[in-house]
């Protein structure tokens, strides 16, 4: 008998660290217009939509670690039949995430043929500290 | 040098000549840089990214200060006034401007004249071509006609500066500034102003001009 409980715990602490060990499920997309990368360290509200004639929209990222985030946003802009709209405000911009603390990116339609946007943060490799 | 033969002085004056391009590293490939996936460093100059960056900048604040929408609809017409650089670089001012016009453009809220500008027009076509109504070899048909150039409403000017400085940590710190106004000729009024600080850090061994 001992050594049918000796064999079943030897099986649960198995199972344990193999599920513990095992890769966390993905969060659930949350808006599939704001995609930020995994190693952005950042992560982001929904956006705040204003339509109009030039079409705006506003999103908040959030940093939660002790570190200063400088990521890259680059927004695309589409057009009614899905097309990506070729414009300079899609130029990748850079800005930093505090530590702790948060910093918003306000975006406009280049031209009222824009009827939807994707915004995509990435960490920004280029930021190097010289010191 | 004198005892050696003619063929052995031959072989070591080669063997020296090539020992430079031995010592020398493997150097960097020359590649295409995507500008929507740029890894290269930064550089404590004005590049491409900078311009686009600021144009970019200006631009979505034009569009959302409503400051190129017409009250009554249609398309602003504007001139490209002085626009100044006062960095120390040897920089073109189209290098912004026309990524500024371009943009305002596709907008469909503003339209450049080339007709008229600061220091003469950009295209001096449009007043060389009504020369032709006075030649009979051309058909008048296809000439412009007088009062159908559009005189601008806007004018578009501004500066780029630039400032230095060592900081006490033995860095040293650039700021670039590019500055520009939005001025109603018909009123002599800025309708809209504004300024992209851009801000550099690096060693003080780089150079900034």
């Amino acid at each position: 008998m001992s050594r049918f409980w000796r064999s079943l715990a030897i099986v649960g602490i198995v199972a344990g660290l193999g599920s513990a060990c095992a890769a966390p499920t993905p969060a659930p997309p949350r808006d599939l217009r704001v995609m930020l990368t995994p190693d952005a360290g950042v992560y982001a509200d929904a956006p705040h939509v204003v339509p109009g004639t030039l079409l705006e929209a506003s999103l908040r990222l959030v940093n939660p670690s002790p570190q200063d985030r400088p990521v890259v946003q680059t927004t695309d802009w589409i057009d009614a039949a899905g097309l990506i709209i070729q414009t300079l405000l899609s130029t990748p911009q850079r800005l930093t995430v505090p530590r702790y603390g948060d910093a918003v990116i306000r975006v406009i339609a280049p031209t009222p043929a824009a009827v939807q946007f994707r915004i995509r943060v990435e960490p920004d490799l280029s930021a190097i500290d010289p010191s | 040098m004198k005892n050696f033969s003619m063929a052995t002085r031959h072989l070591m004056i080669a063997i020296v000549g090539c020992l430079p391009m031995a010592c020398a590293g493997p150097g960097i490939p020359t590649t295409m840089i995507d500008p929507r996936a740029d890894r290269t460093a930064i550089g404590m100059g004005l590049d491409s990214r900078d311009f686009e960056s600021a144009a970019a900048t200006v631009v979505q604040d034009m569009l959302q200060s409503g400051a190129v929408t017409k009250p009554a609809g249609g398309r602003y017409v504007l001139v490209i006034s002085r626009v100044t650089n006062d960095t120390m670089q040897r920089i073109d001012t189209d290098q912004l401007v026309k990524l500024i016009r371009v943009e305002l453009l596709k907008s469909g809220k503003v339209v450049t004249t080339t007709a008229v500008g600061f220091g003469g027009a950009e295209d001096p076509m449009a007043m060389q071509s009504r020369d032709l109504r006075n030649s009979k070899e051309f058909n008048q048909a296809n000439v412009a006609r007088q009062g159908q150039m559009v005189a601008p409403e806007l004018s578009l000017s501004g500066k780029m500066l630039q400032t230095n400085n060592r900081l006490g940590d033995g860095s040293q710190r650039v700021d670039y500034s590019f500055q520009l106004s939005l001025t109603d000729l018909r009123t002599g009024l800025a309708l809209w102003e504004g300024s992209k600080p851009i801000s550099k850090r690096g060693t003080n061994e780089t150079v900034s001009w």
